[in-house]
């Protein structure tokens, strides 16, 4: 059997069966995946965790691989619910289920739109080389993997808490990973047993027999319980991470700054780098041609080419980046709102009596991850699917058998991070007036 | 800015006797346009808001709002509310900014009638905010209604009065 490896520091192998999946590698070969190799995973994160420079090609590598993993334990049990293509669907929708990320990950989806409404999209469009490795495998396998993707979409239950859920392979693998690259190892958990414990059940609720839920057996609550913890930590220390944050909005100012420019045309317009000239255009594009360049690179180099734009603003912004300094941040203080806008205000109007605007040198980040609720949807009522929750299953448990996880005894240490958790508020500010803005703040 | 709103019209009184009071009155001046407004559900005591509730609840952990517990001989206890100094400084430096001016602006015209439900009897006020919210069109069916929710005969004297005290609020919606 010919197998197609690759090196994974997470698995120490991927692979891929060059027979049976030949279709797959086609797939891991077409430009808009190979794209993601130049589109770090952390966005900026790398400012903070000098180790985490991976990108979302590995990360995209690592779902498939949990996805072939999950697969064939399922299959031992449940192969009769596999429908023609469910298998060979999956697989691509684990595959391809960030292409859409524009430069920096999520660090500039403000300016470049949404990642998984266009992801759905490009696997759509029947110009692109995803779709026609898709077609030729199966001409209906386009629809298929995009109803997979979609929010909102009829495709069966137990597939779409695969790929998207609270307890899904795509957090499965970023939460390890990112751990591995950033060093903070709070990220790990025992993921084999997650994956290799799952199983499909079908839920009656009230006479009505439910679609097939993933469920994991009463012996996996702390190996989830781990998870959700990790996810925990990951948010706190990694994702939230205020010096990462305050680079992240610093690069979205620039490229907010240079859309205004762009957008008023002159000679700023026509020395943009082709991928960025999207930004006259306000950013979010769907054209392929525009979409296929537009990498963390090309980005990168114009902000370097900005350091010496006549902008002074954009020009500052930059070399305040590549520098990776003169930023400073607070946390907001309590109080009212009206209070908070109050000194807000003072706070600009400093800003601006020292030649500052504050659209561009102060930038708040508000910041708030639940690792769990219990009803995701968050609408009361509403019954739980192992989409918007985590179901355990035990045959001794009373009425079904089902138990949500937070409800399950033994892991009251949960409720210390189930449910919403407090925003963070934080302001990001030029590190020369820090002292006069703190005061401010606090005043 | 609904929690500005909020401690600007406790403000404006000595003392808001209890947050039932504040409810209801709040309930009230929402029909009649008030920009203050939240969401509402029929509870014991008539139409209440968990927003506003929240709003109470921040003002306080904000230092802006006193609330003063007064035990009552049912065994309950009514909270008595009034804006500290240190809230009304904080309103103060607000109402001076060119937001706080705009949103002054916008409560204003409501000042005099929260004085006047201040002053309300509590009990024509809570039936009163009870029918306002059974009324969809028809008055008699709301006092009915509210009869019935609140356990007094249907031409009891402050009962009709509650609902000329509600058709005042929403005519004037």
């Amino acid at each position: 059997m010919a197998q197609k490896l690759f090196r994974d520091p997470l698995y120490d192998y991927i692979s891929i069966d060059r027979d049976k999946h030949t279709w797959l590698l086609d797939l891991v070969n077409c430009p808009e995946l190979q794209r993601l190799r130049f589109i770090s995973q952390l966005g900026l994160c790398q400012f903070t965790y000098p180790g985490s420079t991976h990108s979302r090609f590995s990360h995209s590598l690592g779902v498939m691989h949990l996805m072939m993993e999950c697969l064939a334990h399922l299959k031992q049990d449940h192969r009769k619910d596999f429908k023609p293509l469910d298998e060979e669907a999956l697989l691509a929708a684990a595959l391809l289920h960030d292409i859409g990320h524009g430069p920096f990950s999520h660090a500039t989806e403000r300016v470049f739109g949404d990642h998984e409404a266009r992801g759905v999209a490009m696997i759509r469009d029947p110009c692109l080389e995803i779709h026609k490795v898709l077609s030729k495998r199966a001409k209906s396998l386009p629809a298929k993997v995009a109803a997979l993707l979609e929010k909102g979409s009829q495709a069966p239950l137990w597939q779409k808490s695969l790929i998207s859920s609270q307890l899904d392979l795509d957090r499965l693998d970023y939460l390890r990973r990112d751990s591995l690259y950033s060093g903070a190892e709070y990220g790990n958990f025992d993921c084999f047993r997650i994956t290799h414990t799952m199983e499909l059940r079908t839920k009656t609720i009230e006479g009505r027999q439910q679609g097939l839920f993933v469920v994991w057996p009463d012996k996996s609550k702390f190996a989830i319980e781990e998870y959700l913890f990790s996810r925990f930590y990951m948010y706190q220390s990694v994702y939230f991470h205020h010096t990462t944050r305050a680079y992240e909005g610093l690069l979205d100012r620039i490229l907010t700054r240079a859309q205004y420019l762009a957008r008023n045309g002159g000679e700023f317009k026509t020395q943009l780098l082709a991928p960025l000239r999207i930004l006259a255009g306000g950013g979010k594009t769907r054209n392929r041609r525009d979409f296929e360049g537009l990498t963390d690179h090309v980005v990168l180099a114009q902000i370097t080419l900005w350091q010496e734009c006549k902008d002074k603003i954009l020009q500052d912004l930059c070399r305040r980046l590549l520098a990776r300094k003169g930023i400073a941040w607070a946390e907001a203080p309590t109080g009212a709102s009206f209070e908070m806008t109050r000194k807000i205000e003072a706070v600009r109007d400093y800003l601006k009596r020292q030649g500052k605007d504050s659209e561009y040198y102060f930038i708040e980040h508000a910041s708030q991850a639940t690792p769990y609720r219990p009803y995701s949807s968050g609408s009361a009522g509403e019954e739980q699917t192992s989409v918007n929750s985590i179901m355990l299953y035990n045959p001794r448990w009373r009425v079904t058998g089902f138990c949500e996880i937070s409800q399950v005894s033994g892991l009251e240490r949960l409720k210390a991070i189930t449910g919403a958790q407090p925003t963070v508020l934080r302001y990001y500010f030029p590190k020369e007036h820090e002292p006069e803005i703190r005061r401010l703040l606090n005043g | 800015m609904k929690d500005y709103w909020l401690a600007k019209l406790i403000s404006c009184v000595d003392a808001v006797d209890s947050r039932k009071r504040l409810q209801k009155s709040i309930y009230l001046l929402q029909l009649s346009g008030s920009p203050l407004a939240c969401d509402y559900i029929l509870h014991y005591y008539g139409p209440y808001s968990f927003e506003l509730a929240s709003l109470i609840d921040q003002l306080n952990g904000a230092g802006i709002i006193e609330e003063t517990p007064e035990p009552l001989a049912s065994g309950m206890v009514r909270y008595r509310s009034v804006v500290k100094e240190s809230g009304k400084k904080a309103l103060d430096e607000f109402e001076r900014t060119d937001r706080g001016r705009q949103l002054r602006a916008q409560i204003e015209p409501f000042i005099e009638q929260f004085r006047n439900l201040n002053n309300q009897d509590p009990w024509i006020l809570e039936l009163a905010a009870t029918v306002a919210f059974y009324h969809e069109g028809d008055w008699s069916e709301a006092q009915k209604q509210t009869a019935a929710f609140k356990k007094v005969r249907q031409d009891d004297k402050k009962l009709r009065q509650a609902v000329e005290l509600a058709r005042r609020f929403t005519r004037s919606a």
